[in-house]
């Protein structure tokens, strides 16, 4: 099993635009943050919105994952029948 | 390349609207596990389970978003695309035909059609059933959109 198997171009795309968009999308979830946290806001919803940052965190985080996961599993199966078909 | 580079750009920012509204799923969530934790129920099991609650919502969320905004990038198998592109391939479609002989001999008995004819027809409806060919329509004509074909 070589490297090739799992990434080509198409692949290498997909995934430079799947962490582009995570950053940005965190970069969105920061710009609100920082908006919440210049509002007065009582010490219960602070405490709220600080277990939320976490788990927004770690939820795009393992989503970034399993779908990076999902795309050089797809690449895979996709130049595997590729070769066959060339191949054939 | 500036097509290119405008192309990575918006499906880039197709799919950051698609992560905004997955770490939207998440809040809910993550209120959940803030409300058990008051009650003095935080542990990693109820982490776990509001992480499990969250990502069973992000998959709804992602799919639904799916077809969101511009149709799906156009993609033609391979197979289809050496059928019609002539001469020039011509072995790639003998390769197919060889392949798919059963479906073929479906298709020929079916429609009448003859050889090459049928070859293209069946890839055509496999490729159409299976989504990876899109049509737009310009100037009243219903054309197939082709892309990464090695001619």
């Amino acid at each position: 099993m070589s490297w090739d198997e799992w990434i080509d171009l198409t692949t290498v795309k997909a995934l430079s635009q799947h962490a582009s968009g995570t950053l940005a999308a965190l970069g969105f979830f920061a710009i609100v943050r920082l908006a919440l946290a210049l509002v007065a806001l009582s010490s219960t919803t602070r405490t709220i919105l600080e277990g939320l940052d976490e788990f927004v965190l770690v939820g795009l985080f393992l989503w970034l994952i399993y779908q990076m996961g999902c795309l050089l599993w797809k690449g895979r199966i996709k130049n595997a029948s590729t070769n066959f078909v060339m191949v054939a | 390349m500036r097509p290119q580079i405008l192309s990575w750009l918006r499906e880039t920012g197709r799919l950051t609207v698609r992560y905004i509204l997955v770490g939207f799923t998440f809040v809910p969530a993550g209120l959940l596990y803030v409300g058990l934790a008051q009650i003095g129920r935080a542990s990693v099991v109820s982490m776990s389970l509001c992480l499990a609650f969250g990502f069973f919502m992000a998959n709804v969320v992602w799919k639904r978003s799916a077809t969101m905004g511009a149709l799906p990038e156009p993609v033609l198998s391979q197979g289809l695309a050496a059928a019609l592109a002539g001469p020039r391939v011509q072995g790639w479609a003998v390769d197919v035909n060889i392949m798919r002989a059963p479906e073929l001999a479906f298709a020929q008995a079916g429609s009448g059609e003859t050889g090459r004819q049928s070859v293209v027809t069946s890839l055509w409806f496999d490729a159409v059933s299976t989504r990876q060919i899109d049509f737009t329509r310009k100037a009243g004509v219903a054309h197939a959109a082709f892309s990464g074909i090695p001619c």
